[in-house]
């Protein structure tokens, strides 16, 4: 066997269109161009631009919390447009005259990239930067407990991507969906290396993700401000604690669970095969036990956006803080109890379905009870309907309807009639898109100030809301109905005439969406270009009630000049009401903050490698970059010198600064909130 | 002239135009789903997701009214709502929304137990049911009528009587799904599910696999003929082609085009395949590259599939 095991020229993207020249093909060497030469665009751009250096020692070797937080978005908002843009070739496929213009494989590796990159590199890397950038600074911590892990978390994520991302270029992704059951994954019946993709790019992140439930966990176990007791804690802390407990208990059997099918396929191992003793139902088991709460780590983040994000724009004390604790904890706990709702229909006993189905119910008790706190929360409110609200009262409105489909297919007679349908497919894009990606996103519009000093666009940010809203209803709603009637997922293509018209309806969803996307991509290019007009260097520019909002905008790399002292849930609120337009110093002391280092881009870099030869049988590649791996691990360890001061003096400095600045800073009216006179410290009585 | 009265007088096309979308997709009312069921099991589920539905409303009507209406109310500018910025905890609040959740949990869990117990597939539905046992394959049905009859892709069942399946399947998990006549339960190799179902009016149905499982996924269906009982027994009697020529080309990982009735193979067959379904494949790929043979043959066999079903008036 040659050194570069099974990959031949076949497997480069380009060579079946110019070996057979179709749509199907034309469309994946289509694909892999795009991936190329992006990927060449941006490396001249930087050349051209001069910015290789600057990224290189500004983000790339940060340790920053909020530098790696941006990143992930980041990784997040590239991965979304990737998704997004297979789901609308997807409804096009599923428009055009049948067969449509897509091979079954092709249109099979479509919904399992779908599935994969929408969960593990849009949905996890999106929530694991908010949570880096924000909870750090609501909970009066400097940085994560482990910045070098951190930054070697993140950059496993990237390398998962990446290798998505290469599947494109180089051979087929898998195509059994983002669950890959075996035996149809196993090596006998999908006997190329897409399995192997996914089985990779899919460790690597969930590596990443345990280090970063882990992260989170000691973080706001040992970094609380003094005084900030548990129950003082802002909700965001909250869900961030609840998520990362179930990060660092979900993720390993997946991880698990992957490892085995890899053992499975190349090393003669019998695990989930049908004969010599393996059962492909374990693989179901362990593989929801993981998923299953898989969707609460999606959600809870969000819940805690919206429980900030209302209140602010409601001008209004949260309401119910300690039902929203107990319901979070009460989500996180049972979360695990249910993983047996995905395979009703496996045939297991009619108890064991009936206990499964009313544990599941429950789930509904504190969900909906937190939806109701949001609304008693706007009750009696004076609501601003900024972008970040905007998202949030959709999310309500629709995640509410999620919750009614929800509870049905946790009976299981009705998931017998649903299972496998695209009403399944309707009712979790109902959860997740209002419950993840509109809490993502209006965390985004509430929260961009403090990593980069200024706002976003708002009337962009309305109309992507809009589209995106209203994109939803018309993608998922029909697919509620043609499921009811029979239609199954991941069919490619339809014959039944009485689909056509709900189809159609659901592809225009998905251009809606796509609009929604365009014009978040313009919100963003559009506030850069108008950032002078919508900086707010004074912090705080929606009258906010959390302590990251008592900061200068964008944050200074230390955080906070002095840890403040904490004796209430909203300390910045009451500071704000005694007059105060900073919180009062503690103690000036010398800080530590760890020195940027390349070394985890290396360290992640090698494990892509790595990861990339076990794809393609390359063993010898494989086995240099996993000692390689270790060895980077440990010259890291033995190095000494990896810490930088900034002295008590300089932070004085730092505090006075600001408080010139916040002193100087003229008051604005709630009134011109969203417009350029609102520079920070915006304020309801102002003049 | 047409866009300018459009654009002028809205009203005068929008009652017409709506009145055709709505004709045209009433028209196109699909019958496959377990909204249009034909027989009790199936009618039990559609009764089970309309009431489920139902009781799920006066817990989410509040939220789904108060959202907007509180938006709309308490909207800083031009709300005519009070504001209270400290309001931030009521008993009584919390005593309605945690008892409205969890009475809504209490009555939607004890249905879900009368529903489970009362339409556990395992259970039979009727007395002397009719036994068939089923292979799944790639991409393939095999139903064995034991000592009587064996068919491919196609399954007769007497009417209004009770039916018992043994699943297993032979090469990836599929899912067994007649959604007219009863939701659909796992068919796995080395394993052995079972669903009962009774049928209803005669009817000429299909069922389908709805768990992908490859390259001719959308042609792993069958149909499903509910016929009176003495096309039935007629059917039973019908001529057959031998067990031998069945066993050999069954094995194949291809599509199935040839005869459907079939001598029926020796007793314990079915147990077999289910112990060891290596006996039953020949285990190739389930997923093939684009410009393969055995690709070309399944594509063609789609296309085939699509100009009958064109000929049918595109049912499936």
């Amino acid at each position: 066997m040659s050194i570069l095991g099974s990959l031949d020229l076949n497997d480069v993207f380009i060579v079946p269109f110019l070996k057979e020249p179709t749509l199907s093909t034309g469309i994946a060497a289509g694909a892999g161009g795009i991936v190329v030469l992006g990927a060449l665009a941006v490396a001249l751009l930087l050349t051209v631009k001069g910015w290789w250096k600057p990224l290189w020692s500004e983000w790339l070797t940060s340790l920053d919390h909020k530098k790696i937080g941006v990143m992930y978005v980041v990784l997040a908002a590239i991965m979304l447009i990737r998704g997004v843009l297979e789901a609308v070739v997807m409804r096009a496929q599923q428009v055009s005259p049948a067969p449509g213009f897509l091979s079954v494989e092709h249109h099979a590796e479509l919904f399992s990239t779908h599935g994969t990159i929408m969960i593990f590199f849009v949905a996890m890397p999106f929530l694991t930067g908010v949570i880096n950038v924000v909870m750090p600074l609501q909970i009066g911590a400097r940085d994560m407990e482990f910045p070098f892990m951190n930054a070697v978390s993140l950059w496993l994520s990237v390398g998962g991507a990446a290798l998505v991302m290469a599947s494109l270029v180089v051979g087929h992704f898998e195509t059994g969906g983002w669950t890959a059951y075996p035996p149809y994954t196993g090596i006998k019946l999908s006997p190329n290396e897409g399995v192997d993709y996914w089985i990779w790019s899919l460790a690597l992140t969930s590596v990443g993700t345990t280090l970063s439930g882990i992260n989170f966990a000691v973080t706001i176990y040992k970094q609380r401000a003094p005084g900030m007791d548990l129950m003082k804690m802002p909700i965001f802390a909250w869900t961030t604690l609840c998520t990362a407990i179930l990060m660092i208990f979900a993720m390993m059997p997946l991880t698990v669970a992957s490892f085995m099918l890899a053992l499975d396929r190349h090393a003669g191992f019998h695990f989930f095969t049908a004969s010599n003793g393996g059962n492909m139902m374990n693989f179901a088991n362990m593989f929801w036990l993981f998923g299953h709460p898989e969707v609460y780590i999606l959600i809870l983040p969000a819940f805690g956006v919206f429980s900030h994000v209302i209140p602010t724009f409601s001008g209004k004390k949260l309401y119910g803080y300690t039902s929203l604790v107990w319901a979070t904890i009460a989500i996180a706990v049972l979360s695990f109890t249910v993983w047996v709702h995905h395979f009703f229909t496996m045939g297991q006993t009619a108890n064991l379905n009936a206990i499964f189905g009313i544990a599941t119910m429950t789930i509904g008790v504190p969900t909906g009870v937190k939806v109701f706190n949001w609304l008693l929360t706007m009750w009696r409110g004076k609501l601003r309907f900024s972008t970040a609200m905007l998202f949030s009262a959709g999310f309500m409105f629709t995640f509410v309807i999620g919750g009614i489909t929800g509870v049905m297919l946790a009976n299981p007679t009705i998931d017998f009639a649903t299972h496998n349908s695209l009403f399944l497919v309707a009712h979790f894009h109902n959860m997740l898109i209002p419950g993840l990606l509109f809490g993502m996103f209006a965390a985004v519009n509430y929260w961009f100030p403090l990593a980069f000093g200024f706002r976003l666009d708002e009337t962009w940010g309305r109309r992507s809301f809009w589209f995106w809203m209203i994109g939803f209803y018309l993608a998922f709603m029909p697919l509620y109905a043609i499921g009811l009637m029979g239609a199954p997922r991941r069919m490619a293509f339809f014959t039944d005439p009485a689909y056509f018209p709900w189809l159609v309806v659901a592809m225009i969803g998905a251009l809606c969406v796509l609009a929604g996307l365009t014009s978040q991509v313009i919100q963003i290019w559009v506030s850069v270009k108008n950032r002078e007009s919508l900086m707010v260097p004074a912090g705080d520019p929606w009258d906010g009630r959390g302590l990251e909002w008592s900061l200068g905008c964008p944050v200074p790399e230390y955080d906070f000049t002095t840890v403040p002292h904490i004796t209430s849930r909203e300390p910045w609120v009451d500071a704000k009401a005694a007059g105060k337009r900073v919180m009062d110093p503690t103690e000036f002391v010398d800080i530590h903050l760890p020195k940027p280092t390349g070394m985890p881009i290396l360290v992640a870099g090698v494990a892509t490698v790595g990861a990339f030869a076990l794809i393609f049988e390359m063993w010898l590649i494989a086995a240099v970059c996993f000692v390689a791996m270790w060895v980077l691990v440990l010259i890291r360890s033995y190095d000494t010198d990896w810490e930088e001061t900034i002295t008590a003096e300089e932070l004085r400095e730092g505090y006075e600064a600001h408080k010139r600045l916040v002193e100087t800073t003229p008051k604005v009216s709630l009134d011109d909130e969203f417009t350029s006179k609102n520079r920070g410290l915006i304020l309801e009585e102002a003049v | 002239m047409l866009f300018h009265d459009l654009y002028k007088r809205p009203s005068r096309y929008a009652v017409p135009a709506l009145m055709a979308v709505t004709a045209v997709w009433l028209s196109g009312c699909a019958e496959n789903g377990v909204m249009t069921p034909l027989g009790p099991v199936a009618a039990g589920e559609r009764s089970h997701l309309i009431s489920f539905f139902l009781w799920m409303l006066p817990i989410s009507l509040p939220l789904l009214v108060g959202t907007p209406w509180i938006a709309l109310r308490y909207r800083r500018r031009g709300g005519k709502g009070k504001y209270d910025p400290n309001w931030s905890h009521s008993v009584a609040a919390e005593t309605a929304i945690w008892g409205g959740a969890t009475l809504t949990f209490l009555i939607v869990g004890w249905l879900t137990w009368g529903h489970v117990m009362g339409e556990d597939p395992y259970k039979p539905t009727g007395k002397d049911p009719i036994h068939v046992q089923v292979i799944g394959s790639e991409w393939k049905w095999m139903f064995i009528y034991p000592d009587k009859m064996a068919t491919v892709n196609k399954l007769v069942l007497p009417q209004h009587t009770p039916v018992v399946f043994d699943i297993t399947a032979t090469g990836a998990m599929q899912s067994f799904w007649i959604p007219r006549l009863a939701g659909q339960i796992y068919a796995m190799p080395g394993m052995g599910t079972k669903m009962n179902l009774t049928t209803g009016d005669t009817s000429e149905i299909f069922g389908f696999n709805s768990q992908f499982n490859g390259a001719a996924f959308p042609l792993d269906k069958f149909e499903v003929d509910v016929v009176t009982k003495e096309q039935y027994d007629a059917f039973l009697q019908e001529p057959k082609h031998p067990w031998a020529q069945l066993e050999a080309a069954f094995k194949k990982t291809a599509t199935w085009s040839g005869p459907e009735l079939f001598e029926p193979p020796m007793k314990d067959y079915w147990m077999k395949v289910m112990m060891n379904p290596s006996i039953a494949t020949d285990g190739g790929a389930a997923i093939l590259p684009d410009n393969s043979p055995a690709q070309k043959a399944i594509d063609k066999a789609i296309n085939q599939d699509l100009h009958l079903s064109q000929l049918n008036g595109g049912a499936q």
